[in-house]
């Protein structure tokens, strides 16, 4: 908040230190919400263009965190838009025949067809989290990530994300459910082939 | 899909569950779940389910961000703010246009120079490395002392005495031979950064970090302090008595260092005179394997009752390397500590019990020394077990590296000394990165082993280079700053401005720092 405060009175510096602080975290971010990483150093350099258009806007005793990814969520609205617009959604991607129609059943098929009858290692799971976390509805991501990895509450979600706290507790409900179904069939079975082992 | 997954819960359960999960329970909503989970098979086999698809997510790879996406973001934001001034302009009536030209024009100079001032400061990062390189390698001497006239005085009063560093003198070579190097012209301190390996460049960034942390007071100082090094009438003199101070205070402990910093230059060359003094000893009184043996079974007995008087009362930095300690090394280690705390009154009584343990002309020898003295000689012994055991070598070589440890000993240590959590980070990194990694830990963290043995009784690990001292015995007591994975601070940017990057290219000089990633999704 210092550091935003210092950008707001024109502190190049600040600016700076505030980018470096946050590259990292905001790229992340944009790569599992628009589930192209190609696109998401564009997109977090929008989101830090913006905040330094917005910067006299920015409000003293506000969470700057919170701020940035309420920008960072509508930047990366507009792109899934944008690439909608031009059918580049590529996000469930793949041709599954009688799947195709639903990517979480999609995503499900997924790691159910990669479930090992050895121990699976990291980079498959990654893959399999990926696709999971890819079939989630664009709110649901949003709710996720910001939860999982940006550590917000439920009331800071709420805040980024224009809705109730009960609205993100009903929405991050329904997400974890749908990751249940696609994860931990694939995780069963990889803990009971580990304690074999 | 498998049929054994927990079924699913109502949406009133589902969310009670994963706010629940998320601690966004009231305690008594809390209190009320843990009670079904005590009691309801299937509520807990679905609150695990959730937890082990939540914890799953941490499987998500890291995005990771290169040198040049701030630069370029920097470089974005500076157009946009002189495009927005040109709009307002063009935006305006011809009059107000031209009644306020000269005001945008200053602005739009402002953001010009604003810019340039940016560029040029982004781009001489590596110019500001490499001509504060002395400075910046040896920031931990320089920062040691206020005026050159400490490193005169010292170097006059050591004129009588020995280091206890000096016998290695392989290693005050080498030192004195990289002074050279990053004191001298910019091609060689170019050549002296590109030959250095990962670690040492992981410690120069540490360095460049810390020096780049200083006021701008202190580092004129610094940088002042250096001139004065290079144009004194003995240059060269006094560059070996500050890098032999340096590798002497390497072996010192925190507190010492610390003390010796708050003192008054005369004083503190005093002390140092005194220290290295007792750190020699008596070289009649220097022990056999065997004597240090008979010296230890001795002592066993009062160590025990200074172990129960004052170990609660050693700093947790002296209880964490007691647990390294082994042997003689450990017990004079706590008779030191206690003669502190005791003023020497329990240590004066033990006096006959090691001149008994002696041998009969050491014995002799031994009881004529004033009771200052009889203390010296314990400390001389403690370094004489140090040294043995190429501790002040491994200390030094902190600095210098290179660090060596076998595959077979990093392998070990990560069976054995990295948790759980830590191996699952590691076996997510690339090959080289998780070596390398682990090599860092393995410096920063693996338990000494073997300082209570003698030469030729070292077991299965290699002693040298590793495991190096704990940060509390580095020179600044512990605050030289480390990079660990997640550790935002940026190292030196070595781009350099156009026409130098391709004179340097062409002379194949490379980036001669990586900069460390953060790790794991959104970095933590």
């Amino acid at each position: 908040m210092r550091l935003m405060l210092q950008v707001r009175d024109d502190d190049a510096g600040a600016f700076e230190e505030l980018v470096h602080r946050y590259q990292t975290r905001l790229v992340s971010l944009m790569t599992h919400l628009v589930g192209r990483r190609d696109m998401a150093e564009d997109l977090a350099q929008d989101v830090f263009l913006r905040i330094y258009r917005a910067r006299k806007r920015y409000l003293p005793g506000s969470k700057f965190s919170t701020w940035m990814y309420t920008i960072a969520r509508n930047v990366a609205s507009n792109a899934l838009r944008g690439l909608a617009r031009r059918r580049e959604v590529n996000l469930v991607g793949r041709d599954s025949g009688e799947t195709a129609g639903n990517p979480l059943e999609a995503a499900a098929v997924d790691a159910s067809g990669l479930m090992p009858t050895r121990l699976l290692d990291k980079a498959e799971l990654s893959e399999v989290v990926r696709s999971a976390i890819e079939a989630l509805s664009e709110r649901q991501r949003m709710a996720v990530l910001l939860n999982k990895f940006e550590h917000l509450s439920y009331e800071e979600i709420a805040e980024v994300m224009q809705l109730t706290p009960s609205a993100v507790k009903s929405l991050l409900s329904r997400a974890r459910s749908n990751l249940r179904d696609v994860l931990d069939p694939y995780l069963q079975q990889g803990t009971k082939i580990e304690e074999i082992e | 899909m498998s049929t054994s997954q927990p079924s699913q819960p109502q949406p009133e359960r589902l969310e009670q569950i994963v706010a629940y999960l998320d601690g966004e329970l009231s305690p008594e909503e809390s209190a009320q779940v843990e009670r079904r989970l005590a009691t309801d098979e299937g509520f807990r086999q679905q609150l695990q389910s959730f937890d082990r698809a939540w914890t799953a997510l941490d499987a998500l790879p890291a995005a990771t961000v290169n040198d040049d996406f701030s630069k370029t973001t920097m470089e974005l934001v500076v157009d946009a703010a002189n495009r927005k001034v040109i709009e307002k302009t063009q935006a305006m009536p011809v009059l107000r246009q031209q009644k306020l030209l000269v005001t945008a024009l200053v602005i739009v100079g402002s953001a010009l120079l604003g810019a340039a001032t940016f560029r040029l400061r982004w781009e001489n990062r590596n110019e500001m490395l490499l001509a504060d390189l002395p400075v910046i390698h040896f920031v931990d001497v320089y920062s040691q002392f206020r005026d050159i006239n400490f490193l005169v005085q010292l170097d006059h009063a050591m004129r009588e005495n020995v280091w206890v560093a000096e016998a290695k003198e392989e290693v005050l070579a080498s030192e004195v031979e990289q002074f050279k190097m990053v004191s001298s012209d910019q091609i060689s301190r170019e050549t002296w950064v590109e030959q250095l390996d990962p670690d040492q460049r992981d410690s120069l960034r540490a360095r460049y970090n810390r020096f780049r942390s200083f006021s701008p007071d202190e580092k004129d100082r610094l940088r002042q302090l250096h001139q004065q090094l290079m144009s004194a009438e003995n240059p060269e003199r006094l560059q070996e008595t500050m890098l032999q101070y340096q590798m002497w205070l390497n072996t010192l402990e925190p507190g010492e260092q610390f003390e010796l910093r708050k003192m008054p230059t005369t004083e503190r060359v005093e002390r140092v005179s005194w220290l290295t003094q007792s750190e020699q000893g008596d070289p009649e009184l220097v022990l056999t394997r065997e004597e240090m043996g008979g010296l230890s079974s001795a002592l066993k007995p009062h160590v025990d009752d200074a172990k129960r008087r004052v170990h609660s009362q050693l700093t947790p930095g002296q209880q964490e390397r007691l647990k390294h300690m082994t042997g003689l090394e450990k017990q004079l280690s706590y008779l030191a500590w206690t003669s502190r705390r005791e003023r020497a009154r329990s240590i004066n009584r033990l006096f006959p019990v090691i001149s008994e343990a002696l041998p009969p002309e050491k014995r002799d020898r031994f009881d004529q020394l004033q009771p200052r003295a009889k203390v010296a000689q314990m400390f001389a012994w403690k370094k004489q077990i140090l040294e043995a055991f190429g501790n002040l070598e491994a200390r030094s070589s902190q600095r210098r590296g290179p660090r060596e440890v076998s595959q077979q000993e990093l392998e070990k240590f990560f069976d054995e000394g990295v948790d759980a959590g830590t191996k699952e980070e590691l076996l997510a990194m690339p090959r080289d990165k998780m070596q390398q990694e682990l090599r860092r830990m393995y410096f920063g963290t693996w338990p000494r082993r073997g300082w209570g043995m003698m030469p030729g009784e070292r077991g299965d690990h290699p002693r040298r280079g590793g495991p190096p001292p704990r940060r509390e015995n580095l020179p600044d007591g512990g605050h030289r700053p480390q990079f660990r994975p997640g550790d935002r601070r940026e190292p030196p940017d070595f781009d350099q401005p156009r026409g130098q990057r391709e004179e340097r290219r062409r002379r194949g000089f490379r980036s001669p720092i990586d900069a460390p990633q953060d790790q794991g999704p959104s970095g933590g």
